[in-house]
């Protein structure tokens, strides 16, 4: 990964000694709220309707740069524990993100945004059921958890609303 | 493109294709032999794709003898238009289904999937119950 399988005449050697005897480590981290980080309207690219594009727009932080060092020499390690002959290190990945938080859910209304079961602490009548509730990032892609709060919430509107929807 | 006719664009594909990845010594085929050319041919028709890599391969093209040496140099004056062409060569070679068997690789599981051991059913009848199944 980090280094091309070279062209030319010792292609297929190198191919060979390399195909199946490979592990990829990939190390993901959870950036902190930074408010730098943020998607806004684009002063300048719209859809057919003349509606502004979202922009977003993000920077390494140096909290998350430190993590991702850190996993990396982690890797390191645990490949060379493990007996790897050659460790590959791929720059960072710029494209790779998951967008959530900012609407975590919580107990105590001073601390989060919706309750355990996505309904605002402020409009009762209001629900966020997406990737915004998430009070950290998962380990992997989010998705199915989302699936399964949606499901989750749905079922509790479900049997509470006549409480609810009052 | 313009001043390269198509069969000439062929030709020098594929003798680039068999320098970047020429026979191997255990019987490995050869890129020309493969769906590359066409597939290059076609990257290089897409209009986003096109002056780089023709320019590219312009400069090969007005190289007298095409040796790997000679990839080479090319190679050095510019590197990222060279590591684009060989990352597109690697991309139709081993996404070509008959150098894949060739070569005695695995091949993607589609369109069967992956082979399902048995698990607990159970686990999935409050997400049929909502769909009525």
């Amino acid at each position: 990964m980090g280094k091309p399988v070279p062209w030319g005449r010792d292609h297929h050697r190198e191919f060979s000694r390399r195909i199946g005897k490979q592990a990829t480590l990939l190390i993901l981290v959870d950036d902190l709220p930074e408010q730098e980080n943020r998607v806004v309207l684009d002063s300048d690219l719209t859809d057919s309707n003349g509606i502004p594009a979202p922009k977003l727009i993000y920077r390494y932080s140096e909290n998350t740069k430190k993590m991702l060092d850190f996993g990396v020499e982690r890797a390191v390690e645990l490949m060379k524990a493990a007996g790897a002959e050659e460790v590959l290190i791929n720059p960072r990945i710029r494209e790779v993100f998951h967008l959530i938080g900012t609407a975590r859910m919580g107990l105590n209304r001073e601390t989060s945004v919706v309750s355990q079961w996505g309904q605002s602490h402020d409009i009762s009548n209001l629900f966020i059921i997406d990737g915004s509730i998430f009070v950290t990032g998962g380990a992997a892609n989010p998705t199915s958890t989302i699936q399964a709060l949606a499901l989750r919430i749905a079922d509790h509107i479900d049997r509470n609303r006549r409480n609810i929807l009052k | 493109m313009k001043n390269i006719e198509r069969q000439q664009i062929e030709q020098i594909l594929d003798m680039i294709m068999d320098i970047i990845i020429p026979a191997g010594e255990s019987g490995e085929p050869p890129a020309s032999g493969s769906r590359a050319t066409g597939f290059l041919r076609n990257i290089l028709e897409t209009p986003d794709d096109t002056e780089e890599l023709g320019l590219l391969l312009l400069k090969i093209s007005g190289t007298e003898h095409l040796t790997e040496k000679a990839l080479r140099e090319v190679e050095s004056e510019n590197p990222p238009a060279f590591a684009r062409l060989v990352a597109l060569v690697y991309e139709a070679y081993y996404g070509d289904p008959e150098i894949v068997e060739k070569l005695g690789l695995p091949g993607p599981p589609q369109p069967g999937g992956h082979e399902m051991k048995p698990f607990d059913t159970e686990l999935l009848k409050p997400v049929l119950s909502r769909s009525g199944k």
